[in-house]
């Protein structure tokens, strides 16, 4: 026995070296940080932090639920990536009343499940919601659909030995491949792209330095995911069928539904996408039968008296593409743009919050920006 | 539990620890096994342990009653294990098969019935379960074992957790007295344990689940597939079938090697198979004997003379053992198509000039080498049937397989698994008459050292630890 448990130590050598290696790199890279210490720090912190994983799983579902637990926002935003981009001072003075919930919700099923928890009072119900409605949520077999993050959300990697696995694996592969780089961003961040500076922030927005770095060397628009070629190859998002699904209609029409009744102001946010992905779009027949649809409903929406930012390009509301982050998600900037005209085009005020004030967005989006994309770069 | 999870790596390491710690106290030792088969299958889901404790229970009773029973009431007790563990595989796998069937045909003619399904899942290895328990009964009941009076002994063999979940399938007269008689630690059976472990690991994680991802892809856009994309998804698939079941007895095998168990050998490189026959002797060992000795045997003796007789034998067992993979037409039709590829080996044993000719294919330095290609596409082609969702997807699948249409130049990641597996099947090949690929003692130390290395190398580096699960668990 003991002959088998030494060759048993001796080939556990290389095992162990693989697994502690690993263990170091992400521990260096401040990936297996649990997202409840990620929520704590965030919230005490005075100074920005971000957070995402590149190696163990930043789960969304569950680390944005958590935070809307502990801070209970009264004013939230929900919606996949395109929402991203809502900052807490466009609701200026309630910036702590704030919380981007973007990526909480993956598919109209999550918002169904939401909606339900929310008239149940077992979520945080707040007073005004923005919600990002794209054509993901109408689309047949959108590749979000398999699971609902709401009933079944993924748990947090660091706590799963098996997820540290796959991890360690991916973070030795790339110090293997010389694809490690240690200049981080932000020492004070979560995670290796959260500390390379694209990650949630406190208010649960997205900086999307890769994007904006990109940008300040290029200095011109870039489709960083190539949403035009998959869209061409019907890949990633654009997957085939590229048709309606009515019963996902029927359910996120319910919800909104559901929401207005709840006494809960809802804005209905249509992001817009890039002139140079629109034109393409406009020409792919599967795209156009999608978005007729799409824009039919934003048109219901808006005779049914939802409160609707409509789709856009950047050249129709006198911008460039330069102004977005890729083909279909807007930068900060026109958000805000969008967000603000929409505002004071339609002199819309909030019944619960009665001091919102428009003019200290108006004043920030004046001030010339470093760059089109984000206010700042931190 | 999962083989390829940390989970069982520690459980796997304590569980080896307490076994050994209680080295000559059999009935301790008895205990343990039966509470780590406990908890190793409630960590799946603990809910039908309750199932497999009282099957197992009755099952127990029942083969101490047949055994002294006389020859009526014997059967009335086999009758009654028949029904017990039969019909716990017709509720929980077949039940809503036979349903939903029965619905289409009333359907078909247009009645409208208001039978409805079950709303059940299927425990996982309930088929290997119930197929251990059901040769224990038999076997008493045809006089060639004695039931066991221990109960902890019976217990533990229903539920010996290496194979508990997908095999290989035990005979009571191989496991039991293993389980009654005190085990001795033998240091170089531990070693070949471990390495038969490595080497699951490394087919199911380096192979079986990379090969997973691209076949799932193609199985996912069948619809918009080339031939050629088809064709690798077709070889991809039956490669990812025998990697992931294969690996799983591996691993089961020396899992029960570290614990002083000798378990039956489930696959022998099936894949060198010249004819379809000698693969079926080859893979899932301990499934086709168990349908040879306890359906096909007893069937065939029946009329013994008749080749007709023996054709409908034939097809009848395969069709048995497609529907033993899943209540699904696809596994009818699979069936159906293994029996007919049996045909020639039939006639032979009634017809000289077929026999000789199979020989002659079989022995020709040129030839059997060609029947080896020709076996594992007749066998590839029948795998669709086993991957494919229901009929319709299997039959739309062939379709567009066979219209040649779009054979292409293959991508540069088909090109890296075409090599990967090349030098697979060459290890294979090197090593097929070895009681395992893996077994490597009588290699000088340096190389030993130098392979065994390698591989655990490979499998942390190339490992897909995605935590797929074995694919035969849905059986």
């Amino acid at each position: 026995m003991k002959r088998f448990l030494l060759r048993f130590f001796i080939f556990s050598i290389p095992v162990l070296v693989y697994i502690l290696a690993g263990e170091w790199l992400l521990y260096k890279y401040r990936e297996n940080v649990p997202i409840s210490t990620v929520i704590s720090k965030q919230l005490a912190s005075k100074k920005e932090m971000y957070f995402f994983r590149s190696f163990l799983n930043t789960p969304e579902p569950a680390f944005k639920m958590k935070m809307m637990e502990v801070k209970k926002p009264d004013i939230i935003t929900l919606g996949i990536s395109v929402v991203l981009q809502y900052r807490d001072f466009y609701f200026h003075p309630y910036e702590k009343s704030f919380y981007n919930g973007g990526y909480l919700l993956k598919n109209v099923y999550d918002l169904d499940s939401y909606t339900d928890l929310m008239r149940k009072h077992e979520v945080h119900r707040p007073k005004l919601i923005v919600f990002g409605f794209d054509p993901s949520w109408i689309k047949k077999d959108y590749r979000n659909d398999f699971n609902n993050n709401i009933l079944n959300t993924e748990g947090d990697g660091v706590r799963n030995l098996n997820k540290h696995i796959g991890a360690i694996q991916d973070v030795l592969h790339q110090a293997v491949d010389g694809e490690l780089d240690d200049a981080a961003f932000s020492k004070s961040s979560y995670g290796k792209a959260g500390m390379q500076g694209n990650g949630y922030r406190r208010d649960g927005s997205m900086h999307n330095w890769n994007q904006i770095k990109s940008y300040l060397k290029n200095r011109h628009y870039s489709d960083m995911y190539q949403f035009k070629e998959n869209l061409k190859a019907n890949t990633f998002i654009y997957n085939t069928p590229m048709e309606v699904d009515k019963h996902k209609l029927k359910l996120l029409l319910k919800n909104l539904e559901a929401i207005k009744q709840m006494g809960i102001e809802l804005i209905v946010y249509c992001p817009p996408a890039s002139d140079d992905f629109y034109n393409y779009a406009v020409t792919n027949k599967g795209f156009q039968r999608l978005f007729t649809t799409y824009l039919s409903i934003q048109n219901q929406l808006i005779k049914e008296n939802y409160r609707v930012i409509p789709f856009c390009t950047p050249k129709q509301v006198g911008l460039t593409d330069d102004y977005m982050l890729d083909g279909i998600h807007p930068g900060e900037i026109m958000v805000a743009k969008l967000f603000y005209n929409y505002m004071a085009f339609n002199k819309v005020k909030f019944k619960d919050f009665p001091d919102w004030d428009p003019s200290y967005l108006k004043e920030i989006i004046d001030k010339k920006p470093l760059c089109p994309l984000a206010f700042t770069t931190e | 539990m999962n083989f390829i999870t940390i989970d069982y790596a520690f459980f796997l390491i304590i569980s080896f620890t307490i076994y050994w710690a209680l080295n000559k106290q059999l009935k301790a030792q008895n205990i343990f096994i039966l509470v780590a088969n406990y908890v190793f299958y409630g960590w799946w889901d603990y809910r039908f342990l309750l199932l497999i404790f009282v099957c197992a229970t009755l099952d127990y009773f029942i083969g101490i009653k047949m055994h002294k029973a006389d020859k009526k009431a014997k059967r009335i007790y086999l009758n009654l294990s028949l029904l017990l563990n039969i019909g716990v595989l017709f509720v929980f796998k077949y039940f809503n098969f036979f349903i939903a069937s029965f619905h289409d045909t009333l359907a078909s003619i247009g009645i409208n019935d208001s039978l409805h399904t079950l709303n059940i899942i299927l425990p996982v290895g309930l088929s290997f379960f119930t197929f251990q328990t059901l040769s224990y009964s038999l076997d008493i009941y045809k006089g060639k074992i004695e039931p066991t009076t221990n109960y902890l002994v019976f217990l533990s063999f229903t539920s010996f957790f290496p194979q508990l979940l997908a095999g290989p399938i035990e005979r009571a007269a191989q496991l039991i007295p293993q389980l009654s008689n005190p085990r001795h630690f033998n240091y170089y059976q531990a070693v070949d344990g471990m390495r038969q472990i490595t080497y699951g690991i490394f087919k199911k994680v380096v192979i079986a689940d990379h090969l997973a991802l691209r076949v799932n892809e193609l199985f996912f856009n069948y619809e918009h597939a080339t031939s050629g994309e088809l064709f690798k998804g077709m070889i991809f698939f039956v490669v990812q079938l025998y990697t992931d079941f294969s690996g799983y007895s591996d691993i089961a095998i020396g899992t029960g090697k570290l614990f002083g168990f000798k378990l039956v050998t489930n696959f022998r490189t099936p894949f060198f198979a010249k004819t379809i026959p000698e693969a079926w002797t080859r893979w899932h060992i301990s499934l086709t004997t168990w349908f040879r000795d306890y359906v096909y045997l007893p069937l065939v003796r029946k009329n013994k003379k008749s080749l007709l007789w023996r054709l409908y034998c034939t097809i009848v067992l395969f069709v048995l053992i497609g529907l033993w993979h899943g209540a699904n037409f696809t596994f009818v039709v699979f069936g159906i198509l293994h029996g007919l590829y049996y045909i020639p080996n039939i006639i032979s044993k009634q017809s000289s000039s077929v026999k000789k000719a199979i020989t002659y294919l079989k022995e020709h330095p040129f030839f059997s080498k060609i029947s080896i290609v020709f076996t594992f596409l007749l066998v590839g082609l029948t795998t669709v049937l086993f991957r494919a969702p229901d009929i319709h997807v299997a039959f739309t699948y062939y379709r567009r397989l066979f219209s040649f249409q779009g054979l292409g130049v293959p991508d540069a990641d088909t090109i890296k698994w075409a090599v990967i597996l090349v030098l697979f099947f060459a290890f294979e090949w090197i090593q097929q008459n070895k009681p395992h690929q893996f077994e490597i003692s009588k290699l000088m130390h340096p190389y030993r050292l130098a392979v065994e290395v390698g591989m655990i190398v490979l499998i942390l580096y190339m490992g897909f630890f995605g935590q797929a699960t074995f694919y035969y668990f849905k059986f």
